[in-house]
Parts: C-alpha cells; sequence; structure tokens
C-alpha cells in the first residue's frame, strides 16, 4: 500500500497554522497527534517532536523554556524565489533543480545557495517519503481521483506527455492546485514515458485519504523489495542512498522501526502473513526470557517515574528550577525509552 | 470605650491575618500537587512560573507572620485587653 507519505519532518510543518511562529509544546504536541492520527501513523507525537527537534535543519527549535516551540524559519528572497519557481512550474523539484534556477535569478553562487536554501525550515515546503523532490505545502495530492479515475473509465495506461491535459481536462483537476504523484504511489507504475495503472489494487481506493500516509506504507515498500515482488521493479527512489541526507535517510528509519513495532495495533487483515517475515521458531524460551526483562526494565522504569514525582516537590519547595529541568530532560528520556520497551515487548509478544 | 471597641477591631484583624496566612499556606500546599501535574504534563515553564509565585508566597507569608508576633505580643503586654486573649 505504497502512498505519497509526508515526512515526518513535513507532517510538523503541518501542524503549524498561517501566522504561527511558536506554540506551546503541549499544543503542539496535542496537534501532532491529530495529524498522526489523521494520517495513520501510530507514533508519538513527543517522540515525533524530539526526533524532529534534533535534526540538523529542523524546522523547529526549543523556545526560551523547553516548553514553547518556535519555527527556525527566517525570511530570506531565494526561499521566496524557490517558492515561485515551484508553483509557477507546478512541478515538484530537488535542491539540485531549484539551485541552479536561483543562481540565474540572483548573484548569489552556488555554494551560497546551498548554504542559505534550508527548505527544511521553511513551512511552504514539504517532502513525501522516499522522494527527494519538493512540493508546496498548497498542492494536494490527487492519486486517489486519478486512480478511481482510471478504474471507472477502464483506463489501463496514460501518456506522460500529455499527462497534465488529461488530468485537467478529463479528470477535471486544477493544475495549479493539485498534484498527482504516481511515482510514489504503487497503484501506478512508471515506464519511460508510460504511466500503467495496476487494476489489482482496486480495494484501496477505498481509502479515499489522498495524501495517504498509512504506516504500513513504509514497512509494506519493504516486504515488497524483500520479497521481491514482481509489481516493484526496484522502483526505489536512488535517494535513499545519498550520503548528504542523512537526516531523511534517520527520518525514514525511524519511521520505519516505529512502523514495525506498532503493526500489531494496526488492523490490516490482508497481509498478515507478510507481516510475520521474522522466522521465531525454536526461539520461545528466549523471547519469553527476552519479554520478561523488558517488562522488568518497563517497571524500573515506572519506579523512577513515581519517585521522580516525589523529588519535583522537594525541588520545587527548594525554588530548584535547574534541578527541575534535568529531571525533566531525564523524564523525557525514560518516557521514549519506556515506549521503546512497549513497542518491543508487543514484537516480542507478537505470535 | 472607643479604646474597647478599636482594640477588639484590631484582634479581628489579627484573626483575618491568621486566616489569610492558613490560606496562603494551603494555596503553597496546592501548588506542590499542581507542580506534580505540570512535571507530569511537560509544562516546564509552568512550573518555572509556580516557582516565582511561591517565592512571592512565602516571602508575604513570612513578613505576614513577622508582623502579626510583633503585634500581637505588644498588645498582648498592652493595657487593658489581657482577658480577651484568656
Amino acid at each position: 500500500m505504497k502512498r505519497p507519505t509526508y515526512t515526518l519532518t513535513s507532517l510538523i510543518k503541518k501542524v503549524f497554522r498561517p501566522g504561527e511562529r511558536s506554540l506551546p509544546r503541549s499544543e503542539i504536541n496535542q496537534r501532532l497527534m491529530e495529524c498522526l492520527r489523521a494520517n495513520g501513523y501510530e507514533m508519538d507525537s513527543e517522540e515525533v517532536l524530539t526526533h524532529v527537534l534534533s535534526l540538523e535543519h529542523s524546522p523547529v527549535c526549543v523556545g526560551h523554556t523547553d516548553a514553547i516551540i518556535e519555527l527556525t524559519y527566517q525570511p530570506h528572497q531565494l526561499y521566496d524565489l524557490a517558492y515561485r519557481f515551484l508553483r509557477d512550474t507546478h512541478m515538484p523539484k530537488t535542491v539540485e533543480q531549484i539551485v541552479p534556477e536561483l543562481r540565474r535569478q540572483t548573484q548569489f553562487s552556488w555554494n551560497q545557495v546551498r548554504r542559505m536554501l534550508e527548505l527544511e525550515r521553511d513551512l511552504r515546503f514539504v517532502q513525501y517519503q522516499g522522494d527527494k523532490r519538493w512540493y508546496l505545502a498548497e498542492w494536494k495530492v490527487v492519486n486517489d481521483r486519478v486512480y478511481q479515475y482510471a478504474l471507472e473509465n477502464g483506463l489501463k495506461q496514460m501518456s506522460l506527455r500529455t499527462l497534465s491535459f488529461f488530468l485537467e481536462n478529463e479528470v477535471g483537476l486544477s493544475l495549479k492546485d493539485d498534484v498527482f504523484i504516481p511515482d510514489a504511489d504503487e497503484r501506478f507504475q512508471v515506464n519511460g514515458d508510460i504511466i500503467s495503472v495496476l487494476a489489482d489494487h482496486a480495494d484501496d481506493v477505498e481509502d479515499t485519504r489522498d495524501s495517504s500516509t498509512d504506516p504500513m506504507d513504509v514497512q509494506e515498500a519493504e516486504v515488497h523489495v524483500a520479497e521481491q515482488d514482481e509489481d516493484r521493479p526496484s522502483q526505489e527512489p536512488p535517494m535513499e542512498e545519498d550520503p548528504t541526507d542523512m537526516a531523511y535517510i534517520q527520518e525514514s528509519f525511524l519511521a520505519m522501526d516505529e512502523v514495525a513495532a506498532a503493526s500489531p495495533a494496526v488492523p490490516e487483515p490482508l497481509r498478515i502473513e507478510e507481516e510475520t517475515f521474522m522466522n521465531t521458531a525454536g526461539s520461545q524460551p528466549v523471547t519469553a526470557e527476552v519479554s520478561q526483562l523488558l517488562r522488568h526494565a518497563l517497571g524500573r522504569l515506572e519506579e523512577r517515574n513515581k519517585q521522580m514525582s516525589v523529588d519535583v516537590v522537594g525541588f520545587f519547595q527548594q525554588s530548584n528550577m535547574q534541578a527541575i529541568e534535568v529531571l525533566m530532560k531525564e523524564k523525557h528520556k525514560n518516557e521514549q525509552l519506556a515506549l521503546g520497551l512497549q513497542q518491543l515487548l508487543a514484537l516480542a509478544e507478537e505470535q | 470605650m472607643n479604646q474597647t471597641v478599636s482594640s477588639i477591631r484590631l484582634e479581628d484583624r489579627f484573626d483575618i491575618l491568621h486566616e489569610i496566612i492558613r490560606d496562603y499556606r494551603m494555596q503553597l500546599a496546592r501548588m506542590e500537587a499542581e507542580v506534580v501535574e505540570l512535571f507530569a504534563g511537560n509544562h516546564l515553564s509552568a512550573i518555572s512560573e509556580r516557582i516565582q509565585e511561591k517565592q512571592r508566597i512565602t516571602d508575604l507569608v513570612e513578613k505576614l507572620e513577622k508582623f502579626v508576633a510583633y503585634w500581637e505580643s505588644v498588645e498582648l503586654t498592652g493595657i487593658d485587653h489581657e482577658h480577651k486573649r484568656g
């Protein structure tokens, strides 16, 4: 069920509303949680936030206290030019495609543009998993509509050359606001100039989420690769090996880990056999022991959590804010550990 | 006569002050419980505000207590109201 899926960094961008420069952490967490759920992620918002905060060109940073999250974006004409370039061409572009255009329009050198243009920070630009290109956040992904149209009209193939004409005049899409991303969607297969419509995903169309971000996508894409599924001849975008894009790769891995661990909670009846791709035969006693150890570790964290509630009152009485901050950091870490352990536990007990 | 009325009122004021001090102490206790909750909810800046508020209240309570202790003792050694203090 590979579909265009926002990267976590892009998802955070979607949380801010127009005009907002900073938000209380709790508010972000709440909105992010809604956003994650709406997109089918099973991840914890605090964990996602902590992860995105730790990225090199993160769109957000911690404000004057831990409780405030601010945008890092600083307006610069380069961003506006890049925005106009994408809007006017109405095509997603990689940084490598954007930089020459900005060099042409400004006096900045290639290095200067590369250094200053951190699209990760600008809310107007978003990326999808496995796709190095930048999209405008205002564009609406309409893969579902195109697929639906193709099914209803018995369309097996589309030509890239006449695609925009076809989308606008036949499907009735707006070329200004809508975007069709066939190569990030396993229902379509791009071969040179031809986009084939794969009819065996007819059931999937019920899933009407346009920018469908099912967490199973990543995992299933993995499964497909592992099984060398004939439906997907090595179409994985080449960027995953790009060493300059470490942040992205880490992010993908995080997402995959999360997804893999959270899979028991996601109802996905059609694919159950594919999910148990780990052979655990003969390892039963070890797994049981591991589960026990994990549970013990969770218990320790719980104990420490209770102790911290007592400690925080003590520090409060001493007006020791610094100690409370340290305690809070420890709490964050413990929460992440607990979450990870819970997922591992779920994985260990899933049989 | 006038003096008696005014000193009764002065005593009332001490009672009120004692009550205020008690309320402040209860507020401090409530704030401790609040801080535990805020800590659980990761509201660091709110905790920081509570610490400042606690500082303010603690200072105030100390001053009030000194004030009351001082003036109550003065009143005890006063002229004609010992019988009212039991």
